[in-house]
């Protein structure tokens, strides 16, 4: 579904993604854990073709680079930052990215989504009304609205209360249910833990390990947890 | 969904995102009062007994110096701001769409402001015989020149996430593009620099088409010029936006 090779890439002297590679297959839900400028962000970019790597490939659904238009298509990014106009209710945002993808039948995708976020009731508030749970589920909803068959997460749980975490990983699991597949970036071990089909362990843009959540923790021991093997191999010094 | 159509759905988006802030009102109730305070009290509506618009036109282009900027500098600063720009840069098509739609909605608002100074053009036909035509070229260039006014502002406000800056690059560099055609910065310049380069900076300048313009003839040298600045700037805001998208 999506395949990172060798992907390279730098800013200047810093190496911000160093060789790079993971895959993503139908209906898996891919962990990105790494501590803050591992490179995860720049990766998640390079996935979406907002940046192009120095070297290595991208590939998803074997139609090639996403800095292609048309293969962008069947991307769906939900960044770290909330991305909805302020201004607009809840309907209006995802009528506008839904025009703007070309979506058939605007109405009933938008009802369809409203209820899945469970916002069906403040769909004619505008989005400055809302909490911060509330727009991060709208915001899922947005990055939804042309049914795309990847889905980039970038920490969409960042700053929500328990029920809309709680909500939000549910919904992932069930779009990974549904075949689409998903990378997935975030800090709480405990949540990588819950829905990852397989995590990958970035530092210093590099991939340090990758298996899934059992096949990593009998790599390093049966009595220990995710967060130690995270802070075992990214080390336990603060970074900025 | 073709081009035209994206353009149009960002256009009426940002055409009515206009009116749901007190930007529209302010906006709106500063032109028309600067504009009418500037024909009547500087320019001597009354006094020069001539039934045209001139006194009111001429005050346009150092109006829209300031009130511009206002306008544009939001267009692509706000969406840096608030991230925006990170998921319309996935959207399945190239930025010059949105570029379009939003730049035609800020020329739409602002052309909506020039209209409602209608009541001028009443005035003066009631107090006199005006040449109509000659008034609808005026009208027609003030338009041309907030369109390239917008278009710079546009690009400016692709540079940067902070929207004051974006106002202050626009706002000097809509006053030098004036400036440079300014009757007196011409005669200090003649006095040294070869006349080839004081002719070029003078037929840069919007303020010799806008003029040129206001008298009533339409010159096509004077509309090329302003499609000119225009597409260019689009076409910068363009290359703007992709060189910084990962920012």
């Amino acid at each position: 579904m999506l395949a990172l090779r060798d992907i390279r890439k730098s800013f200047g002297a810093v190496v911000a993604v160093d060789g790079l590679s993971f895959e993503v297959g139908a209906g898996e839900v891919f962990g990105l854990l790494g501590p803050n400028g591992a490179g995860k962000s720049t990766a998640i970019a390079i996935a979406t073709g907002l940046l192009t790597p120095d070297s290595g490939s991208v590939d998803l659904l074997g139609l090639g680079s996403p800095s292609s238009p048309a293969v962008r298509m069947h991307l769906g990014l939900a960044p770290q930052e909330i991305t909805l106009y302020d201004d607009l209710t809840a309907r209006e945002n995802l009528t506008f990215f839904a025009r703007l993808y070309g979506v058939r039948d605007i109405a009933a995708r938008v009802d369809e989504l409203l209820t899945l976020v469970e916002l069906s009731e403040r769909a004619k508030d505008r989005v400055s009304t809302f909490s911060g749970g509330m727009k991060r589920r709208l915001n899922l909803a947005a990055a939804l609205v042309h049914d795309p068959q990847l889905l980039l997460l970038d920490e969409p749980t960042a700053g929500v209360d328990p029920q809309s975490r709680n909500r939000i990983l549910e919904l992932v699991r069930g779009l990974a249910a549904s075949g689409k597949s998903i990378v997935y970036t975030t800090h709480y071990m405990e949540e990588a833990a819950k829905i990852c089909d397989r995590v990958g362990i970035v530092d210093r843009g590099r991939m340090l390990e990758v298996g899934s959540v059992a096949e990593l923790l009998a790599r390093h021991g049966k009595d220990t947890d995710l967060e130690t093997v995270f802070l075992t191999l990214t080390g336990r010094s603060l970074r900025e | 969904m073709n081009a035209f159509q994206r353009t149009n759905v960002v256009f009426r988006r940002e055409f009515r995102s206009y009116f749901q802030t007190p930007l529209a009102a302010v906006f709106l109730v500063i032109f028309l009062f600067l504009a009418g305070l500037f024909a009547f009290n500087i320019g001597g509506f009354y006094n020069r007994n001539q039934s045209d618009l001139r006194p009111f036109f001429q005050f346009h282009p150092w109006l829209y110096v300031f009130l511009v900027p206002a306008v544009s500098m939001r267009l692509w600063a706000e969406e840096r701001r608030t991230g925006t720009i990170e998921l319309i840069m996935t959207l399945p098509f190239g930025v010059t769409d949105l570029v379009v739609g939003k730049f035609l909605a800020a020329w739409a608002f602002t052309t909506v402001a020039l209209a409602l100074t209608f009541p001028m053009w009443i005035t003066v036909s009631w107090l006199g015989s005006p040449d109509h035509g000659a008034i609808f070229v005026a009208y027609l260039a003030s338009a041309l020149l907030a369109g390239a006014f917008l278009a710079l502002g546009s690009f400016l406000s692709s540079l940067t996430k902070n929207q004051v800056i974006a106002f202050v690059l626009c706002a000097v560099a809509c006053f030098v593009l004036l400036l440079s055609g300014f009757p007196a910065v011409l005669d200090f310049l003649r006095g040294w620099a070869p006349r080839g380069v004081v002719e070029g900076l003078a037929s840069s300048s919007a303020l010799t088409h806008y003029e040129s313009m206001m008298r009533g003839v339409i010159d096509l040298r004077d509309a090329l010029y302003f499609t000119l600045v225009i597409i260019a700037f689009l076409v910068l805001n363009v290359f703007a936006i992709d060189w910084k998208k990962s920012d």
